[in-house]
């Protein structure tokens, strides 16, 4: 039972979170002990991790007497599947961002103050934002009209909203090379000398970027405490600035650019009502079979067989790497209250590990191993084939290390239409790929529980188990 | 004696001054700049919504109904 340092956890100077076996500790520092005890016990905290806003936390018994004497010690529910908003569309970065501006909003009200605001304070329960770094919460000095953490919001929420929603670029992709978000120059090097001058980027990006060269011509003491005699004048003013906050990214929250691709898959595959019903009846058969509590769901589209394994008991991860896409079924999991975790991520080049050291974040596959009991590959195998040109071998290969115990996958051949529409003239290259050889491959890393054709269509789909329980990645 | 006293009261009430110290998220430099100036102006706008206020009370007094 050795304390772990969390890898990400080194800059706030009020604590510092460890993992413990199973458990997650944070310390607090010394001279903050009072402080936090006080937030703690703050009956709006309480509520607010009652409701689900916040993640659920008591103070605990230091499991280490080098622990106790750095203050006092927090214990955090964990949160089943940890995800980042550099796997985040659109709508759940935004999800993420109201719920730091509401939380911020109430704590004023009890003078107390958030000192940092960034995606990474928000993890996901489903599809539900939960708040999870309690030390961004401080007590503030109820004369201060300043909000510090103002700057960080706009370029870790607002601008990454506002550059997908109005040029397309998805806003998860911002995270993969930008530890802290992107500064207000870097926008406005996309921007066309109209959009300049208008809102939302005039004051979002143009204002700041004129400012900057006077900021920096000051220096320090620019810096210097904004105190108001009246602190109502002070709430006033970062209430209002908050509110503002709000308003700008709901509507930054609002997609212009419409990406295309497999958007509306259900209208335009090649499935019609009865084949689709056919699909949908032997897949739920094989995961009444599997009865996997936690489902991971490659390729997932609209979302059809997430909400299956949801409906049915599991816990479902559901990934697509077309952000939009996975947008759409995030607002659907979030309306249905179905345990979905939509995420964007292409198995082919899925979510790299991030930050210090390659530390802080962790990779995609690295948090999906050995995590998963059941997997569905259905419809996604030819496409990591034929356009990320993954060999077959390669494919059972990771997912014998996606799952712990079932796979249920489906068989696309070269003759299908969906198939060829891939090649665009590649065919030759898959000239052998057939049955015979995808079930040669299955039955290397799993035996075969059961298998379907589904109706006429030359489409089959397995139920696998794996072979070994012992798989390195 | 006035003197020392107003320095006393001075100098306590910059040691009082709570500084930065803890806050570590980076608070921008343009972006930090046009929240200053933001805020002026609605400081400006807390004092009208008072003025509002009162007037509106002073109606609400004089509401016969």
């Amino acid at each position: 039972m050795i304390p772990l340092r969390h890898p990400s956890s080194f800059r706030d100077p009020a604590g510092t979170l460890f993992q413990i076996d199973d458990r997650l500790i944070r310390t607090v520092h010394g001279k903050f002990a009072d402080q936090y005890r006080r937030i703690l016990a703050d009956p709006w905290l309480q509520g607010a991790i009652e409701s689900g806003d916040v993640v659920p936390t008591m103070e605990a018994q230091p499991p280490f007497p080098d622990l106790q004497s750095s203050g006092f010690c927090l214990e955090h529910e964990r949160v089943p599947f940890v995800s980042y908003p550099s796997e985040w569309p659109l709508e759940m970065l935004c999800a993420a961002g109201q719920l730091t501006l509401d939380l911020a909003l109430s704590a004023l009200e009890r003078n107390i103050g958030l000192k940092d605001a960034t995606p990474l304070n928000v993890l996901f329960m489903g599809p539900r934002p939960m708040f999870v770094d309690l030390l961004s919460f401080e007590e503030r000095d109820p004369h201060n009209a300043v909000w510090l953490a103002y700057a960080q919001f706009v370029r870790t929420f607002l601008l990454p909203a506002l550059l997908d929603s109005r040029f397309g670029i998805p806003c998860n992709t911002a995270f993969w090379s930008k530890r802290d978000g992107i500064e207000p120059e870097h926008a406005y090097a996309l921007l066309d000398p109209v959009s300049r001058f208008l809102p939302p980027f005039l004051t979002a990006v143009t204002i700041p970027v004129l400012l900057k060269g006077k900021a920096v011509k000051q220096g320090a003491s620019v810096y210097q405490p904004r105190r108001m005699s009246d602190p109502d004048k002070s709430r006033f003013i970062i209430q209002s600035t908050m509110k503002r906050l709000k308003k700008a990214l709901r509507k930054a929250g609002e997609r212009r650019k419409s990406e295309g691709g497999w958007v509306d898959y259900c209208a335009t595959c090649s499935y019609d009502d009865a084949t689709f019903a056919a699909k949908t009846a032997c897949v739920a058969g094989m995961l009444s079979a599997s009865e996997g509590l936690r489902v991971l769901d490659v390729g997932c589209n609209t979302g059809q067989f997430s909400f299956l394994a949801a409906s049915l008991g599991s816990s479902v991860v559901a990934i697509d790497s077309d952000p939009q896409v996975v947008g759409r079924l995030w607002q659907r999991a979030r309306d249905q209250g179905a345990d979905v975790l939509p995420l964007v991520v292409d198995l082919a080049h899925p979510t790299p590990a991030l930050g210090w050291r390659n530390d802080e974040q962790s990779s995609f596959l690295n948090r999906a191993t050995g995590y998963f009991d059941t997997l569905l590959m259905l419809a996604v195998v030819h496409h990591l084939l034929v356009t990320a040109q993954i060999p077959l071998p390669e494919i059972f290969s990771l997912a014998a290390c996606l799952t712990k115990q079932d796979l249920i996958i489906e068989y696309v051949g070269p003759e299908d239409t969906q198939f060829a529409i891939l090649t665009r003239g590649r065919e030759e290259l898959y000239h052998s790929y057939s049955i015979e050889q995808f079930e040669s491959e299955l039955e290397k890393h799993f035996h075969v529980l059961r298998t379907e054709q589904i109706r006429d269509t030359g489409r089959w789909i397995y139920h696998g188990r794996l072979r070994s329980l012992e798989h390195s990645f | 004696m006035n003197k020392h006293f107003f320095t006393l009261v001075m100098v306590g009430s910059i040691l009082f001054v709570p500084s930065f110290a803890y806050a570590y998220a980076d608070p921008g430099s343009g972006i930090f700049l046009w929240q200053l100036l933001a805020s002026g102006f609605i400081g400006l706008l807390f004092y009208l919504k008072r003025i509002i206020t009162f007037i509106r009370g002073l109606f609400g007094k004089n509401d016969p109904s």
